[in-house]
């Protein structure tokens, strides 16, 4: 039974819509587009809102979308059968008028087709119900798949394969901490890939399906009870983890780390009066004032001439060829693209759900006369990495900063991520841009727990301060800090008070880098999230990362939501890159974020000075990445 | 002496009906240069020119694809949120013109401006549509699409007429238009500030944002933007009680 039935154009035009209270179909229909069609995720024909599961189709032909929900417990089979079917006839005997697009205005009348089409569908599934499971054939098994030299078990051989395997583990557990060499990592992973996907008993890779599943990242407002400590995890990376947990020396402090040891390691009591330190210590480098007032520049990548279509053909490209592209024609250019974006450090499961978006976007299409089908295929791709850039809302830091000092309360931004990705440079950064557009900053030092960190924005601090002396007694950057040790979201709260009292603009929250499967970790951020109520929650990623980048974005956003006990959880707002500057135009991380939590790049960090700050261009990164 | 007039004949390049032709060369280059000449003029005069074309921009979920159903074909349709523009001709009642071609650009921020870049040659006048019921947040959105296009250096060069039309009267935490007018110059006039970028900028793209609107010593108000001509309207965008007689009056005016 299906609870709605629609039939729009892409114009956003409802050319037929099914019996129901309207406002709840078009509700869901919005969601649909806004969170699928417009952020580029058409691969899968599924999406999930509320009770309801959408299944929807889209003609690219006459650019229409033929959308179906039904109650998302029901699990309807002929429902990909109806709309194939409902499509053709569309198709078939409103073709003329459909071509015609001032037609979309004048709607269709339909309620007989669709009655008549569904209970053939409905009729259908039944009959396959009832089917009883046919046997595979041969082809179809497994069996076929496996080499015959595989399958041909010698007792002596066996055991010499787990042997070898053993001891390529041991091996690569002791050279990675000292050695680290690349290619002896490289080998040794694979050979304990083998032998996982082997004690899987699955053939077709261990990579499970369960891992990547995009639409769950949107908040449902589901409680999803957190498990004891569980995430799940493929095998194949938690072997990753560990071994890089093993690769990485752990930190030892001589004197065995424990808490009586707090008192020598603090450093924070000697040369507490900041004001004694002469300015004459400080020599700042005076020719950066006034470089970041206003809005941050937009990034520069090196890109040749730009390839722009002659608008000679323009002209002509209104004739149509009558070529209609199929999955198959566009197939080949797509695998060509997906290679050349993975080339250039695009996360490989993201560059496979965007070719397969663009495919089916592509479905159907008619091509122009004078347009070539890689031609087509390169410029769709294009199109949606642009859009992937583009922010769906935009993030003006100053704007929303003023609007909260308006509203006579201070506008926080959180920094999260992984260790060693640059937040408290970056978080310098920012504050150097701030305090240049006239904004009074508190840096509230909630990192507690990495030695020196708290030094270190003292130091920026001082820095800033000399650069732009106090005003009217009031110091531009203060730093709040209590020290190491103490909890992140008590400090943080305290941080953001001082600055209510103090009517200081913005508080720039330092947190200390973690990894995204250390749970009590992210349960702290969670729990400093959700205390604190930050206005942007910023996540720091590197974008030297390349793969990684989708499991850390995806375990940092499900921990956020996970374990905050609210119904709308605070998820990551946004997105800042940094160490841009050491890829040349390998850029795709950008787009690999992006993709991922669908929020927009709010900053780029380009060097260490404290003016190697730019906004995204959107523009500029894709030029890089088609190039 | 007859011979040599012959040879003297023959030598110059004597074309049949007597056009002294200097050397073939020549004519390719003088067709070329005339060709690139005329192609040159064509763009310069296609970007400086006022089209036909009526450009709907707006907030997404202001009601654009709504009045553009209600303008161009007298309708009333639901709608979804767009991701492509719908183009139309509107015959304007009454008058011997060529038709008003009306274009609906979609108001999501992943598309709107990819759309914009495309269609804005030729334009003659920008409805701008603000959902006057949405609150603050949707006259920061307004906003932020008006600042946009007044920057746009198509918009700029071509003086088009600007409609600014407060939607969705009939609900009841509707504004009028001076309220909207009021909010929309302190919005604008807060987003110059923040959107100014330094004069060293590089990029194409800064440059475009650089130019500032109206006059710098004071809050922004749409007077300032003379000659560009900025007229404010409101009413219902389609239900029962659509009423859309100042936007018929004022595609009247502009065509």
């Amino acid at each position: 039974m299906l609870d709605l039935f629609v039939i729009f154009s892409q114009g956003g035009i409802v050319l037929w819509c099914c019996q129901g209270s309207k406002d709840i179909i078009l509700t869901s229909v919005n969601a649909l587009i806004r969170s699928v069609i417009l952020q580029e995720r058409t691969g899968d024909n599924c999406y999930e809102h509320g009770q309801l599961t959408l299944q929807y189709k889209l003609d690219n032909e006459f650019e229409l979308v033929f959308v179906a929900g039904y109650q998302k417990m029901l699990k309807l089979s002929y429902v990909d059968k109806f709309l194939d079917d409902i499509h053709r006839e569309i198709r078939d005997r409103f073709r003329t008028k459909l071509a015609d697009k001032r037609f979309h205005a004048i709607g269709l009348a339909i309620e007989d087709l669709y009655a008549e089409v569904l209970q053939k569908a409905e009729v259908w599934g039944i009959q396959i119900a009832n089917q009883p499971k046919s046997m595979r054939t041969f082809e179809e098994s497994r069996k076929s798949k496996k080499t015959v030299a595989s399958m041909i078990e010698r007792p002596g051989d066996k055991t010499q394969d787990k042997k070898n395997v053993k001891n390529k583990k041991q091996e690569s557990n002791k050279t990675i901490s000292y050695h680290g060499d690349v290619n002896e990592n490289e080998e040794n992973e694979e050979a304990m890939d083998a032998e996982i996907f082997d004690s899987n008993g699955t053939g077709d890779g261990g990579y499970q399906e369960g891992d990547f599943e995009l639409p769950k990242l949107v908040p449902k407002g589901i409680q999803r009870k957190p498990g004891p400590g569980k995430f799940t995890k493929s095998p194949k990376s938690k072997t990753m983890k560990a071994e890089k947990d093993k690769g990485k020396k752990p930190r030892l402090w001589e004197l065995g780390g424990s808490p009586k040891d707090l008192a020598s390691l603090d450093r924070t009591i000697k040369d507490s009066d900041s004001s004694t330190i002469s300015l004459q210590e400080i020599n700042p480098d005076q020719s950066i004032l006034g470089k970041m007032k206003g809005m941050i520049k937009p990034l520069e990548v090196v890109e040749d001439d730009k390839k722009k279509e002659s608008g000679v053909l323009n002209l002509f490209k209104g004739l149509v060829s009558g070529k209609t592209l199929t999955i198959d024609d566009v197939t080949p250019s797509l695998e060509k693209l997906k290679d050349h974006l993975i080339s250039k450090n695009v996360a490989s499961e993201v560059a496979v759900k965007l070719c397969e978006s663009v495919a089916t976007k592509l479905n159907g299409k008619v091509l122009g006369t004078f347009q070539t089908v890689s031609s087509t295929v390169r410029s769709a791709l294009e199109g949606a990495l642009l859009a992937l850039l583009r922010p769906k809302r935009q993030v003006d830091v100053l704007r929303e900063a003023l609007e909260a000092r308006r509203q006579g309360r201070p506008f926080v931004i959180t920094f999260c991520g992984v260790n060693g990705v640059g937040k408290s440079t970056n978080l310098a950064k920012i504050c150097f841009w701030l305090i240049e557009n006239d904004l009074r900053v508190l840096v509230a030092a909630c990192d507690t727990f990495r030695a020196g960190a708290v030094e270190q924005l003292r130091t920026h601090s001082r820095h800033l301060n000399a650069l732009h002396p106090p005003k009217g007694g009031k110091a531009c950057v203060e730093l709040y800090e209590k020290g190491y040790g103490k909890d992140a979201a008590g400090v943080a709260s305290e941080a953001i008070s001082y600055a209510k009292d103090n009517r200081i603009d913005v508080v720039l929250v330092d947190t200390a880098g973690r990894m995204q499967d250390n749970e009590p970790l992210m349960r702290a951020l969670a729990k400093l999230i959700r205390v604190n109520e930050p206005d942007l929650v910023l996540f720091v990623g590197e974008a030297l990362v390349g793969n990684e980048a989708v499991d850390q974005l995806v375990k940092f956003n499900r921990a956020l939501a996970d374990f905050s006990d609210q119904t709308h959880p605070r998820l990551i707002d946004g997105m800042v890159l940094t160490k841009f500057d050491t890829i040349d135009d390998k850029v795709g991380a950008a787009v690999s974020m992006a993709y991922i939590t669908g929020q927009p790049i709010v900053f780029v960090g380009t060097g260490q000075t404290y003016t190697d700050l730019r906004a995204l261009d959107s523009n500029a990164v894709v030029a890089a990445l088609m190039k | 002496m007859d011979n040599d007039s012959n040879t003297g004949k023959s030598k110059s390049s004597r074309q049949p009906g007597g056009i002294a032709i200097k050397d073939p060369v020549m004519v390719g280059v003088f067709f070329s240069i005339v060709v690139v000449f005329l192609t040159i003029m064509y763009f310069y005069i296609r970007n400086k020119k006022r089209g036909r074309s009526i450009i709907i921009v707006g907030p997404s979920e202001a009601g654009k694809t709504a009045i553009f159903i209600r303008i161009g074909f007298g309708k009333d349709v639901d709608t979804v949120t767009s991701t492509s523009p719908n183009i139309t001709e509107y015959e304007v009642p009454g008058d011997a013109k060529a038709p008003l071609i009306l274009k609906d650009l979609p108001g999501h921020e992943k598309v709107r401006m990819k759309y914009w870049d495309s269609n804005k040659i030729g334009v003659r006048g920008i409805l701008c549509v603000v959902d006057a019921a949405g609150g603050s947040k949707s006259i920061r959105d307004a906003a932020e699409v008006l600042y946009d296009v007044l920057t746009d250096s198509i918009v700029n060069s071509v003086k088009p007429d600007i409609l600014i039309f407060a939607n969705k009267q009939d609900l009841p935490t509707a504004k009028g238009t001076k309220v909207i007018r009021l909010q929309l110059e302190r919005e604008i006039t807060t987003l110059r500030l923040t959107k100014s970028a330094s004069l060293e900028s590089i990029s194409g793209n800064s440059s475009a944002s650089s130019k500032m609107l109206g006059r710098l010593d004071r809050d922004f108000e749409f007077d300032q933007l003379y000659p560009m001509k900025v007229e404010f309207a409101e009413g219902i965008g389609n239900g029962e009680e659509a009423d859309l007689k100042v936007i018929f009056d004022w595609l009247q005016k502009v065509a």
